[in-house]
């Protein structure tokens, strides 16, 4: 079902980047006195999964808008496949929005069908997808009833096959996993995987680092509108990571460990502590040596299970970026 | 354009499947057929009436009295189709020895005529003072007192009971009279209005069909702003507008609720007309009392349907924007007032028309493209409406129409992904300028 639907128009000549699926050229939008996008260059490259990652209120969700057309750009230019943005482009992307709406009271065959239809798929066509892709997530008994009978886990599931029906080139989902429990979570997972493996670009926007991290190979990191990071993952993480330390206290309570993760901080070596009990991750400042502060440690009688030099999380570098905790939202002092 | 089709074919087996459609479509032509028929029906007298008649007038009018109540109305009678009486006069003219009862005391006439009225074995029982030619007071005593119709045909037949003595009294002929006062035949019609010949039931159709417009305007617009409303509020509108554009989207709800709106009202005319054949002879009683079938030319269903549409698209562009702007059904509510205020001034003004249908409020009520769809109509089947008038009304109504859809798409487009707090006007004109 994942194989590419026939009869797609041909792909334009492309005279700026050929390999981009998604380009934004000095995108600006605001609302009132709010700019919520501002002049932001985005290109993803054809065939990534490309993570969209911002706190809440980053703008995330208006550059979707923006290049779905639901919204008008104040300035900028926005491609998908080189082209600029036309109705007819849009046949071959597919959303998920994060406000998740369906017809309450409409069948879900006849429902699923009407979305598809409004993305060129004649409804003849349609059928024996809808019937796949509800098997796929195990709801092929469920195909006659109505939206409003569907718990709100499966009308996510829903949602997501009404976005990817039309076979799409580019699939955009913007929070997937909000509201799922985590069986479905990973179900999805490994549908996104499926997607990705035939090729198809995925423009994933999600406050989920950790899935972010797992799932793509680019990312971009967004705060008030504007371009903190981008670019493949590995890249951002040697570019923007510094040097990182992973190490495990050894034979240390939670209460020593606190005095000693202060200790840590006030070296003038280190930049952050991470903490999960006794498994610190320490971001060294530029220039730093692992070897000196694992000499320190030694000369100060810290007792070790575990001293590595790693690459930074996501999450890691996120936090030191835009100085927010994405899953929480609290802003930490940088 | 065939996506706009689809919305279309949704929005119209959405709405025609619900069962408040179903319901209305089917039972409206009952529902509307038995409120004009039920009246009629009630009206037609089949009750039977036994009344007595004391006539204490040594004049004889007792008997002209129940003369009268056998009679037909006649000319200047009302519409309404007559009781069945059956009298009984007793003159008091006649000595009681010869009457063989009293006037008044145990078992005298008054006594047993008010036990008769309580045992129900008579309705009741009419005095006849003496003197009555003089300006004494006539009285009935009986159940039906409250009867609002039998008492004025009671009160009728005594009023003619006295001319009739009066004018013999004075010493002139009351039949002489009669025909003196024959009415005289009229008939009112418009110049150059030859060839439509009687227009009177066609006037009937006309403010049937004006008033139609008026309600079917404002149930079908308020069903586009609510759809609109619901989609935005169950956030539908964002996968649709990732699909199709607002203009389109917007376009495709109000045809397809425009779609189920005139097949509901085709559904009536077939219904109808059905119901007007076969019932002819169920009606034709009533023929004559004001009730005359109308032969409905086409043209008058042309005026019909142009003005339903203009008005329907009119009025539901602005309900879209309204449904669009609102966050939640009891706004679109509170927003509908201001809006179908122009309307409602159509409405009214149908009254002006309907007494001067050639006055100046008709004729700027059937040109104003905001209260035409229900004046014009109208108008134009009580008078010939001027060929340059119609055209302008018709002209004014399509490029008004044509205006508020593009406006009504454009606070569509701005406003139907915005949330929270409602817009200030002010605020839904600078979108609409920004688009």
């Amino acid at each position: 079902m994942l194989n590419r639907a026939k009869g797609h128009t041909t792909e334009a000549v492309n005279t700026e980047r050929p390999d981009s699926a998604i380009e934004l050229i000095g995108v600006r939008k605001q609302f009132g006195d709010l700019v919520a996008v501002d002049e932001l260059d985005l290109a993803v490259p054809r065939g990534a999964t490309y993570g969209l990652l911002g706190p809440n209120g980053a703008g995330k969700t208006t550059t979707i808008r923006l290049l779905l057309r639901i919204l008008e750009p104040d300035a900028g230019k926005l491609r998908v496949f080189g082209r600029p943005v036309r109705r007819d482009l849009l046949d071959r992307v597919g959303y998920l929005p994060e406000e998740r709406g369906l017809y309450r009271s409409m069948n879900i065959r006849t429902m699923l069908s009407f979305l598809a239809e409004l993305k060129g798929v004649p409804r003849g066509e349609s059928r024996p997808r809808i019937d796949a892709w509800l098997e796929r997530f195990g709801l092929e008994d469920r195909g006659d009833d109505r939206v409003q009978d569907f718990s709100k886990g499966m009308q996510q599931k829903l949602q997501f096959i009404a976005a990817v029906l039309h076979e799409p080139d580019v699939v955009v989902l913007d929070e997937p996993f909000s509201g799922l429990d985590p069986i479905n979570q990973r179900v999805l997972k490994e549908v996104i995987a499926d997607i990705r493996q035939t090729g198809r670009t995925i423009l994933l926007s999600t406050h989920l680092i950790e899935y972010a991290e797992r799932l793509c190979d680019h990312v971009c990191i967004i705060d008030g509108g504007r371009k903190i990071v981008d670019g493949p993952v590995d890249q951002v993480k040697r570019e923007h990571g510094g040097t990182h330390v992973a190490l495990t206290l050894d034979g240390v309570s939670r209460v020593d460990a606190a005095t000693l993760i202060e200790k840590f901080e006030a070296m003038s070596c280190v930049t952050r502590v991470l903490a999960d009990g006794s498994d610190l991750e320490i971001t060294l400042k530029d220039g730093a040596d692992s070897d000196s502060l694992l000499a320190s440690l030694v000369t100060n009688g810290i007792r070790l299970q575990r001293f590595a030099r790693v690459e930074p999380s996501l999450q890691q570098i996120f936090i030191e970026r835009v100085g927010v905790d994405p899953e929480t939202g609290t802003r930490a002092d940088v | 354009m065939s996506r706009t089709w689809a919305i279309v074919r949704r929005e119209f087996l959405a709405f025609a499947k619900s069962k408040a459609y179903v319901i209305g479509t089917l039972f409206g032509p009952i529902m509307i057929g038995l409120f004009f028929v039920l009246p009629i029906y009630f009206l037609s007298g089949s009750a039977e009436r036994t009344v007595a008649i004391v006539d204490a007038s040594g004049l004889g009018i007792g008997e002209r009295v129940s003369a009268a109540l056998f009679a037909d109305p006649g000319a200047g009678g009302t519409a309404r189709s007559r009781t069945l009486y059956t009298t009984q006069v007793i003159d008091l003219s006649i000595p009681a020895s010869v009457r063989g009862l009293a006037l008044t005391g145990p078992g005298s006439v008054l006594g047993s005529l008010k036990q008769s009225v309580e045992a129900k074995t008579i309705d009741g029982y009419l005095w006849l003072p003496n003197g009555l030619l003089d300006g004494a007071k006539a009285e009935y005593e009986g159940n039906n007192a409250t009867n609002f119709g039998e008492m004025s045909e009671i009160r009728s037949a005594v009023q003619r009971a006295v001319q009739r003595t009066r004018l013999e009294v004075a010493g002139i002929d009351p039949d002489a009279v009669g025909e003196a006062f024959e009415p005289v035949r009229f008939e009112a019609k418009k110049a150059g209005d030859a060839a439509r010949g009687s227009t009177g039931p066609l006037v009937v159709l006309g403010q049937l069909m004006g008033f139609a417009i008026y309600f079917l305007v404002i149930i079908y617009g308020y069903a586009v702003a609510r759809s609109i409303q619901e989609e935005k509020k169950d956030r539908i509108v964002e996968i649709l507008l990732s699909s199709i554009r607002p203009e389109n989207l917007m376009a495709g709800k109000v045809l397809g609720i425009a779609a189920a709106g005139i097949l509901q009202v085709t559904v009536w005319a077939v219904v109808a007309g059905i119901a007007l054949t076969l019932g002819r002879g169920f009606l034709q009683q009533f023929e004559g009392i004001g009730f005359e079938l109308p032969q409905v030319p086409l043209w008058i269903g042309l005026v019909f349907l142009f003005y339903f549409a203009g008005g329907f698209f009119l009025y539901a562009s602005m309900y879209a924007a309204v449904g669009a702007a609102s966050t939640s059904d009891q706004e679109v509510q509170q927003m509908q007032f201001p809006l179908i205020l122009p309307l409602m001034m159509g409405f009214f003004m149908a009254f002006a028309v309907l007494n001067d249908p050639d006055g100046p409020t008709s004729v700027t009520g059937s040109l104003i493209p905001f209260t035409s769809p229900v004046v014009m109509p109208i108008r134009a089947t009580m008078v010939n409406v001027p060929g340059l008038e119609l055209a302008a009304s018709i002209l004014f109504l399509t490029f008004t129409c044509v205006a508020f859809l593009w406006i009504g798409s454009r606070v569509y487009r701005v406003s139907i992904l915005a949330t929270g707090k409602r817009p200030t006007p002010r605020q839904l004109w600078s979108w609409m300028l920004k688009g």
